[in-house]
């Protein structure tokens, strides 16, 4: 059995090492020499267990029955506060039992956020979990794998972190699931193994004393480049790429979803010394900042000064993200149903947006509701629950920055987890209530979206779909295309009914692939509507990362501000100029013959010219592949400048559209710099003209009507969406009930008849 | 906001084979144990053990698997051809010298994409042999 010790040792030794905290050399080498060795086989794995015994933190007896018993080792129990320290594990298995070995966490995260899908708020037992929090103060995971093999002896090695500085007393505890564990559909075999030893009296844990050396409170002064304060997303990471402070041990606003946290100008985050790599970044429209630094026992204070290379607002472009969550998703989901407005308003003001729209859902509607007000606000960052911050050590004081007021939350509604959501998730967007008349349960509003539409509408909201390339992907990237989606999701769906009955206003992407998620807009363009598109996140749920990963900008005389910043930014939005995308290339100053207005009026066929200044910022290279043993390079998902890169050069190509097609193009250097580009274009008949970098940015279109024609610029166009109506019905018909359904189908048929009079009204396929 | 996880990735691949492969759609190599176990090795035999390949990234080319020579068993590591379909069969197979426990690491590379770089993953085994022996495999 010498064999498999030595390479189960070996391994552990080597995970060691891989984590940064290595056994001295002289032990790797004689491990090694042991292989070699000519003495008999029990006198070679004596010698094995010798040499690791005094780096072992625990011993783990597993007896037959799969149930464990731990004993402390002889390593000295010392921890650091909120840093990791790792140690080896012996797993003696006389019976030679096979299954998968955990050693239960009691960190933060499983107290704040366990899965409940009650749509109302559920109690986890207790009104408070404060208590609970101050006594999580310990993180365990086994690094690496947690298989036991069914040899007599093997090692594992277990990493433990600590939030608290100081003595501490605390137990580990090991559970086997056991391969012969009957499987169950509800109880997962871990939590059936720990179960089953829960029936048991025994003592099963290996207690400690441990001694946890305290960290320091490490302040980040954050500048921008003119000196001013501000918030910025911050990743601190040590040398083995863990992130700080532990994932599993973060309280709002330090979301464990995150490897960033946000911090203002003056914050603090607690760090045990150590070597470090600080990147740090407010939106796409900063470069990532990185500092190493050597956090020695004189350091107190990180200087950060963020890299701004574009600044839309002040070309008179603000930044919104009309759809952000509060709750549900990546969030918490109990007991507090999501997070409050004060940690949002720093994610936001983190991610350099102006106006962040934080919309309520199914999952949290009851609890967030609450914080709907009909206005936009811009409340201090305040750390939520203060009880539970003072449990979780989190005493630190929240700073006002310079550019606090410049960032603003308007909460309003996402018609999602709903009867008619089925039909597209609707957002709706400057509201002034938002319960649906005579419901007061979810399950009585409308199963069909059109009379939510027109509820919104009464109330002058802007009303439009979500993640709209959600169930339109056909499996083709050109653009525009005729095939007729299934509409089997919840992306832009009941649209191409709302928008002929004038009772929808946009759908949201820049999320997915440019043809899902286009094609039904161009469609819709080339029949003549005005219908708006947008950039948004669906933060936490499409994307983690944070608000504004999608985006829309808009150009306002003066910047977004007061109860009513939404409001005059939307004015904005539906009579001028604007564009979305990922926020790594703008265009600025789209006009048509001067003309930066979205309704033009020409006399006659001619020529025209579109003008724009545009500028985009990609690093010289593009991302080199991974190191060895490091993950693959994940091409960015959805929009990102990255993928317009041209080849390896840092050029992207911006394009020139007139009813959906491309007509011109050309190569911009993305270096950052502004670039005035313009095209000269034949119009034959009234069109719309708008530009893009595709999978980065797009504007909203001018509209060009020529002899006071309307815009009919495709038959396939009006056919498509006809016919699209045809498979909405066949999708969707069967959720909306049964007295709903006659008038459902009479607006399916009215917008079907909109479609066939302007496909005949239209020149050209 | 959308529910339930992104289809497509990462569950349980069925099969009654005692490891298996996939490759994602980044074309990521994982091998893992599934739960299901090899009956006896016979010492002085060889036994084949088969895996299913289950390739969402559209991989072609090699899938090689490297080993380390342990005293007492042999190691028959064939290299596969990756079509780029979505499911085929693989094996490779095992005979020991003497009645033993061992613990072998095998990589599995797919040396078509990225040239091989962080495309592997491992996976090692506890094989045991007797007159009437037994394999089980961990991960």
């Amino acid at each position: 059995m010498f064999q498999p010790l030595l390479a189960s040792a070996t391994r552990a030794v080597e995970k060691l090492r891989d984590i940064g905290e290595p056994l001295p050399d002289d032990l790797t080498s004689q491990l090694t020499k042991l292989a070699d060795d000519t003495q008999a086989d029990a006198v070679r794995s004596a010698k094995v267990e010798e040499l690791l015994r005094p780096y072992v933190l625990a011993e783990v007896e597993i007896d037959e029955q799969g149930f464990t018993a731990g004993t402390p080792g002889a390593a000295p129990p010392r921890l650091v506060q909120h840093g990791w320290r790792s140690f080896l594990v012996r797993v003696v298995n006389p019976h030679r039992l096979l299954g998968d070995l955990s050693a239960p966490s009691n960190h933060v995260l499983g107290h704040v956020d366990y899965h409940s899908h009650a749509a109302r708020i559920t109690l986890h037992d207790t009104l408070t979990v404060v208590p609970r929090i101050e006594r999580s103060w310990l993180q365990v995971k086994l690094a690496g794998p947690t298989d036991v093999s069914g040899l007599d002896v093997e090692y594992k090695v277990i990493s433990l972190y600590s939030r608290d500085g100081g003595t501490r007393s605390g137990e580990l505890t090991f559970v086997l699931a056991v391969e012969e564990a009957t499987e169950s559909l509800t109880r997962p075999p871990f939590r059936k193994a720990g179960q089953r030893m829960g029936f048991e009296s025994r003592q099963y844990g290996a207690s400690f004393d441990f001694d946890c050396l305290p960290a320091r409170d490490i302040r980040f002064d954050v500048r921008e480049p003119d000196g001013s304060s501000s918030v910025a997303a911050l990743t601190v990471r040590d040398s083995q790429r863990r992130a700080y402070p532990s994932k599993a041990m973060r309280l709002a606003p330090d979301m464990f979803f995150h490897e960033h946290v946000y911090r203002a100008t003056g914050e603090v985050i607690t760090l045990p010394n150590g070597q470090y790599e600080i990147s740090a970044r407010r939106g796409p429209e900063y470069r990532e900042v990185r500092v190493e630094i050597d956090l020695s026992a004189d350091v107190e204070a990180v200087a950060i000064e963020l890299d701004r290379w574009a600044d839309p607002a002040a070309r008179g472009y603000y930044s919104g993200d009309p759809h952000i969550h509060a709750g549900g998703c990546s969030h918490y989901n109990v007991p507090s149903e999501g997070v409050t407005p004060e940690t949002m308003i720093r994610h936001v003001r983190g991610e350099g947006l102006w106006m962040g729209s934080v919309l309520t859902w199914g999952p949290c509607y009851y609890h967030q509701k609450q914080f709907f007000s009909g206005l936009s606000i811009s409340p201090r960052a305040e750390l939520e629950y203060p009880a539970m911050q003072q449990a979780q050590g989190m005493t630190w004081d929240p700073q006002d920055t310079d550019r606090d007021g410049q960032s603003l939350l308007r909460y309003d509604l996402e018609v999602s987890g709903f009867p008619s959501s089925h039909s597209g998730h609707a957002i709706l967007l400057g509201l002034t209530d938002q319960d649906y008349p005579g419901t007061q349960l979810i399950e009585d509003w409308p199963s069909w979206n059109l009379p939510v539409m027109r509820w919104g509408h009464a109330q002058n909201a802007l009303v439009g779909y979500a993640h709209c390339g959600l169930g339109l992907s056909v499996g083709t990237d050109e653009l525009p295309n005729y095939v007729v989606p299934g509409f089997q999701s919840i992306g832009s769906n009941e649209i191409i009914v709302d928008v002929p009955l004038g009772a929808a206003d946009f759908q949201c992407g820049a999320e997915f692939a440019p043809a899902a998620e286009l094609n039904i807009w161009y469609h819709l363009l080339n029949v003549g509507y005005r219908t708006l598109m947008l950039g948004e996140t669906d933060y936490p749920c499409i994307y983690d990362d944070g608000p504004g990963v999608g985006r829309t900008y808009v150009r306002l005389p003066e910047p977004p501000q007061g109860e009513q910043a939404l409001e005059s930014w939307l004015v904005g939005l539906k009579d001028g100029a604007s564009y979305f995308g990922d926020g790594r290339s703008h265009v600025y100053d789209f006009a048509v013959d001067g003309d930066t207005g979205r309704e033009l009026r020409v006399d006659g066929p001619g020529p025209v010219r579109v003008t724009t200044t545009v500028a985009a910022w990609l690093p010289e290279q593009p991302p080199a592949p991974p190191a060895p043993g490091q993950p693959v390079y994940s091409a960015p998902v959805g929009w990102h400048l990255e993928r317009s890169r041209i080849g390896q050069s840092r050029k992207v190509l911006v394009e020139v559209l007139v009813n959906g097609v491309p007509v011109g193009s050309q190569e911009v250097l993305a270096d950052g710099n502004e670039q005035a580009i313009e095209f000269d274009l034949e119009l034959e008949r009234s069109s719309w003209i708008a530009l893009r970098i595709l999978r980065s940015v797009h504007t909203q279109p001018i509209f060009v009507e020529i002899a006071g024609l309307p815009i009919r610029a495709s038959r396939r166009s009006a056919q498509w969406l006809h016919d699209s109506v045809d498979a909405l019905w066949k999708a969707k018909s069967g959720f909306i009930r049964e007295t709903e359904r006659s008038a459902a189908r009479e607006a399916y048929d009215a917008a079907q008849a909109i479609y066939l009079v302007r496909r005949d009204e239209c020149e050209v396929d | 906001m959308v529910h339930g996880e992104s289809a497509g990735c990462c569950g349980p691949v069925e099969t009654t084979a005692p490891i298996s492969v996939t490759i994602n759609p980044e074309a990521r190599v994982n091998v893992a144990r599934t739960g299901h176990r090899v009956e006896s090795l016979t010492t002085g035999v060889w036994h084949t053990i088969e895996f299913p390949i289950v390739n969402t990234g559209y991989v072609t080319g090699l899938l090689v698997i490297d080993g380390d020579p342990v005293p007492g068993v042999e190691l028959d590591l064939p290299v596969h051809e990756l079509t780029g379909e979505p499911r085929q069969e693989g094996a490779f197979r095992v005979r020991f010298d003497v009645p033993t426990v061992v613990d072998v690491t095998l990589t599995f590379r797919a040396m078509g994409a990225l040239g091989g770089l962080a495309i592997h993953s491992s996976l090692h085994l506890i094989l045991r042999s007797s007159e009437h022996s037994g394999l089980s495999i961990v991960h």
